[in-house]
């Protein structure tokens, strides 16, 4: 227990670079789990995201889904509406996003009893609690009956990796190294270079497989039918990888995806010219004296 | 140089200030504002009225960011308020920088005669910066030649009523020796009429390209004018848009010319 407690420091702290771990929820307190559906109008996917608390709002689910898959999402109107999420609409919108005509994520709930229900309230003061279904859905129609809902999604199918992986990890006797310690780190192909997508492979195969024998199981059982899951931009399998299981995120759907995390060149220039002009400024006020 | 283009340029520079909220935008601009005081202020109160610019700047900046505390307070609530407050306080120096550049009553002589008086009250209400900065001056000056030694912060009360009451004065005997001179509303004098130099045209022109290359960003969504804090991000921003601040540097740079 102490080795497990020890490798999960490690895994946070590890978590903390951006290198692709999936530490975080591995080690957060275990058993609460919400399902984030998410439909962008072409594509749609289901996430289980592990909650850090009891009870989250609509927004919070969104960060910690950002955390745990790296889902791209941008808030506005002060972080409290969603402008913007896996990178659509592709370019950023701005800080108060909605505009008449224009499509925007549609905020949905309950998925899991039958039917969607929209959303009265804001993402940011909704409740969210173990076992819930949340989704939203990109597209025109300010009201539950014009705005198009996302697939419905069952919970159990989209957490059952989870539940049945963390079952796991309380299983093994002491002395023996868990599954998650065993596991060897899968190299993310052609590392950083080949940006998102690199990072995508080390994010998925991370996630929640944790060992060959394990996914190919899970993935048997578990698999939910394709036409739940619209994936058009799954990757094939390179020699040498490990099966991963069915990748919960298209390729384009991460904050890696978008705009670079590093510094940007603008912003170098930015800097540059701050510095240069008021060099020049701090020159000509202290050469000339005022008559 | 002519205060006209002087005006055009405070015009575009503002615009370009509220339009953005990045700050990779905004610092640049702020530069430009006090490279163009450095360079093109003119002789009198320009020191000290633009710094005290600079500080209700910083005061805005700050006062803004504490409003946090009224709502949910969090990294990204702090600095979306830093930025918005940091938006003020760069409106605030372009303001300062035509302030210390301009003779206040030369932005009179623009005005058609039929608004003349309205004219001369804004150029009143704009020289009313370095104005009581003058005044201030004066009355700290009289307090000490009096012997009255209070500190900075202390004699601020005693400060307030002789500065105020100067003001008072100093406008009506302003008014006074403006209409005795021909400021009124009955003459208009061509005498040494101010002459649109060709560093005004420049000034004007490239502070229009900036002003343009910002609507177009604007209309385009280009280079992330108005930047979200949730989640935290370095800004992506377009190299093109940080030139066209740098370009509203440009009357720093043109020869000056008597005019």
């Amino acid at each position: 227990m102490k080795r497990r407690g020890l490798f999960c420091v490690a895994l946070l702290v590890g978590g903390l670079f951006p290198t692709g771990f999936a530490a975080p929820s591995a080690c957060a307190s275990e058993g609460d789990h919400a399902v984030l559906v998410i439909d962008d109008g072409s594509s749609d996917f289901a996430l289980c995201v592990q909650l850090n608390a009891p009870v989250v709002s609509g927004l919070e689910l969104i960060e910690l889904a950002g955390d745990q898959y790296d889902l791209q999402y941008r808030f506005g109107y002060g972080g409290r509406a969603v402008c913007q999420l896996a990178n659509v609409p592709t370019t950023p919108p701005p800080d108060e996003c909605f505009e008449q005509g224009k499509p925007f994520w549609g905020y949905w709930r309950d998925g899991d009893s039958g039917d969607w229900t929209w959303s009265g309230t804001g993402a940011a003061t909704t409740e969210v609690r173990d076992g819930d279904v949340e989704g939203w859905s990109f597209g025109e129609g300010n009201s539950g009956e014009t705005h198009p809902p996302p697939p419905l999604e069952d919970f159990d199918a989209a957490c059952a990796d989870h539940l049945a992986t963390e079952k796991q990890d309380e299983d093994p006797p002491d002395g023996q190294p868990g599954p998650d310690e065993e596991r060897p780190e899968p190299d993310p192909t052609g590392g950083a270079e080949e940006g998102g997508r690199g990072r995508e492979q080390g994010d998925r195969s991370a996630e929640p497989a944790h060992g060959p024998e394990l996914s190919d199981e899970r993935r048997l059982d578990s698999a939910p039918e394709p036409s739940e899951f619209d994936d058009p931009l799954a990757r094939p399998v390179e020699p040498g990888d490990e099966p991963s299981p069915q990748p919960s995120l298209p390729a384009g759907a991460t904050s890696a995806d978008a705009e670079p995390q590093e510094f940007p060149a603008a912003g170098i220039l930015a800097i540059v010219a701050t510095i240069a002009m008021a060099g020049v400024a701090a020159y000509l006020l202290t050469k000339r004296k005022s008559t | 140089m002519h205060p006209g283009a002087w005006l055009a340029w405070t015009l575009c520079a503002s615009l370009v200030a509220i339009s953005t909220t990045n700050p990779f935008y905004l610092l640049p601009l702020f530069a430009v504002a006090v490279l163009v005081y450095a360079a093109r202020r003119i002789p009198g109160p320009s020191v000290a009225s633009f710094r005290m610019f600079l500080w209700v700047g910083g005061i805005a900046l700050v006062t803004r960011t504490f409003l946090v505390v009224f709502g949910s307070v969090s990294t990204e609530a702090i600095l979306a308020a830093v930025l918005e407050g940091l938006r003020l306080a760069v409106l605030l120096s372009i303001y300062g920088a035509l302030n210390s550049v301009t003779d206040p009553y030369r932005f009179l002589r623009l005005a058609p005669r039929r608004f003349h008086e309205p004219a001369l009250a804004a150029t009143l209400a704009l020289s009313i910066a370095p104005r009581t900065v003058e005044a201030v001056g004066r009355v700290r000056e009289a307090q000490r030649l009096r012997g009255i030694q209070i500190s900075r912060w202390r004699s601020f009360p005693a400060l307030v009523v002789p500065v105020l009451e100067t003001g008072m004065e100093e406008a009506v005997t302003l008014a006074e020796s403006m209409d005795a001179r021909g400021h009124g509303r009955g003459s208009r004098s061509r005498y040494r009429p101010q002459r649109w130099s060709s560093a005004a045209w420049v000034t004007v022109g490239a502070a229009l390209v900036a002003l343009g290359i910002f609507g177009w960003g604007m209309a385009r969504s280009v280079g992330e004018l108005s930047v979200s804090t949730y989640p935290l991000h370095w800004p992506s921003s377009s190299p093109l848009l940080v030139v066209a601040v740098v370009l509203l540097s440009v009357p720093a740079f043109v020869p000056e010319k008597a005019s």
